[in-house]
């Protein structure tokens, strides 16, 4: 009988330990070949003269080591005192058909900003003009209105910011998935 | 499976009737209190872990432990009552990791589970006790009362950007519930029986739940859990009887 007692005891204090679980902890590592982007476009159109269109692009083959970007067609030449409506695209071009990148940004709109510095010198005005989801809703900057003043030139500096859990609609937080130069003329 | 529990008992009530009709020394039945453990087993959402569905309880089985007492009155009826804790920690923690960092695009996250996912349950009502000899007896029952239950929380790191942590708080909800089942009792000695027990139990616990630093609209958010918290529970026991 004693036994039998002893023995329901020892059961019970065993099920009081396992009922008294320790917390838990979980790590989801990185993953090694993840999806990345190789070229940047900025896609401007005229709002005046939309035969006025033309694209701009970055090109990096290699951006996990030391080779140069191709930025051979970096380049814009606008108009003066216009307006421009502008598209990033984002693409990986090591996939054939080329990767969408853009589209992935799209998805992933609420914890994502494309940041503009423009150079001094260059009368270049760049605004935002799509929004995410989030409340409020944010810019996310793919789409973009570009204007111009006086003649001049300069570089036009884009960066893809990656801000998981921290987009404020500041550039700051986060970190930088992309940042790229383009040469800007206006004459 | 409520439907299954309560045939099955109906079943075991019909045979136990037939059964103790033939019991040849029937005796009065003992009234007892004792302690239990055992296994406890909710089915349904609570136990599922799966991070896109927002009726995942990221639950498992897990342990209970109780107190219980039954007062008999000559008939073979009594009132009676337990006070259970069920325990059934957090099972999921890897696929809340994998979907958040899904979710943010990261490259790695890290979620720390934040407490457990456990009832405590304090419920009376009916019992009835067939004799079927001279040691042994079996005691049916239906028992509502309070449930108040927990539920886990999180904290997930995105990174190593300290200002990207966010959490679910803990959170704790209490409702009505209900246990139905039967239990066998087996006198040791003259005051001393050993318990085994079945039971179906079930609740409903209406969540409000906390999160911290959920500035953007992103990944899996829960601020309300709503879902059934029922199942099988299995215990032994001893019962001191009078």
């Amino acid at each position: 009988m004693k036994k039998a007692i002893s023995l329901t005891g020892i059961a019970m204090m065993v099920l009081l330990w396992n009922a008294c679980n320790k917390d838990e902890e979980a790590v989801a590592p990185p993953v090694p070949g993840n999806e990345f982007l190789t070229t940047v476009e900025l896609k401007v159109t005229n709002e005046n003269d939309p035969s006025d269109t033309q694209t701009a692009s970055w090109k990096d083959m290699n951006p996990d080591d030391d080779t140069p970007p191709d930025v051979s067609a970096a380049k814009l030449t606008l108009k003066p005192n216009a307006k421009y409506k502008a598209e990033v695209l984002f693409w990986d071009d090591t996939q054939s058909p080329r990767g969408d990148v853009t589209e992935e940004i799209k998805e992933r709109e609420n914890y994502h900003l494309v940041c503009f510095t423009v150079s001094s010198g260059l009368n270049l005005t760049v605004k935002r003009t799509d929004h995410d989801t989030n409340t409020p809703a944010l810019e996310v900057g793919l789409e973009d209105e570009f204007t111009t003043g006086a003649t001049g030139a300069g570089k036009l500096n884009v960066q893809l910011r990656h801000q998981p859990n921290v987009k404020d609609g500041t550039c700051e937080p986060g970190s930088t998935d992309a940042d790229v130069n383009y040469d800007i003329t206006i004459q | 499976m409520m439907k299954h529990i309560f045939s099955s008992i109906s079943l075991l009530l019909l045979l136990t009737v037939s059964l103790s009709s033939f019991a040849q020394d029937k005796k009065p039945v003992k009234s007892y209190i004792g302690i239990t453990g055992g296994v406890s087993a909710p089915s349904g959402n609570f136990v599922k872990g799966d991070y896109d569905n927002d009726k995942s309880g990221f639950a498992g089985t897990g342990a209970a432990i109780g107190l219980t007492g039954v007062y008999y009155f000559k008939s073979g009826f009594g009132i009676g009552g337990l006070a259970t804790y069920n325990g059934y920690g957090f099972k999921g923690a890897q696929q809340l990791a994998d979907g958040y960092k899904e979710a943010f695009d990261v490259d790695s996250s890290t979620v720390k589970v934040d407490g457990s996912n456990h009832t405590l349950n304090i419920l009376v009502g009916p019992y009835y006790a067939f004799p079927l000899g001279k040691k042994l007896s079996l005691d049916l029952r239906v028992l509502g009362g309070l449930v108040n239950a927990s539920l886990a929380g999180n904290k997930v790191y995105l990174e190593d950007n300290t200002d990207a942590t966010f959490g679910q708080k803990k959170s704790t909800a209490s409702a009505f519930g209900f246990q139905a089942g039967a239990g066998l009792r087996y006198a040791i000695a003259p005051h001393l029986a050993l318990l085994l027990n079945v039971d179906y139990f079930s609740s409903k616990p209406d969540f409000k739940v906390s999160n911290e630093n959920r500035p953007v609209n992103a990944g899996r958010l829960i601020t309300r859990y709503h879902e059934s918290i029922s199942g099988i529970n299995g215990n032994l026991g001893v019962a001191y009887q009078f």
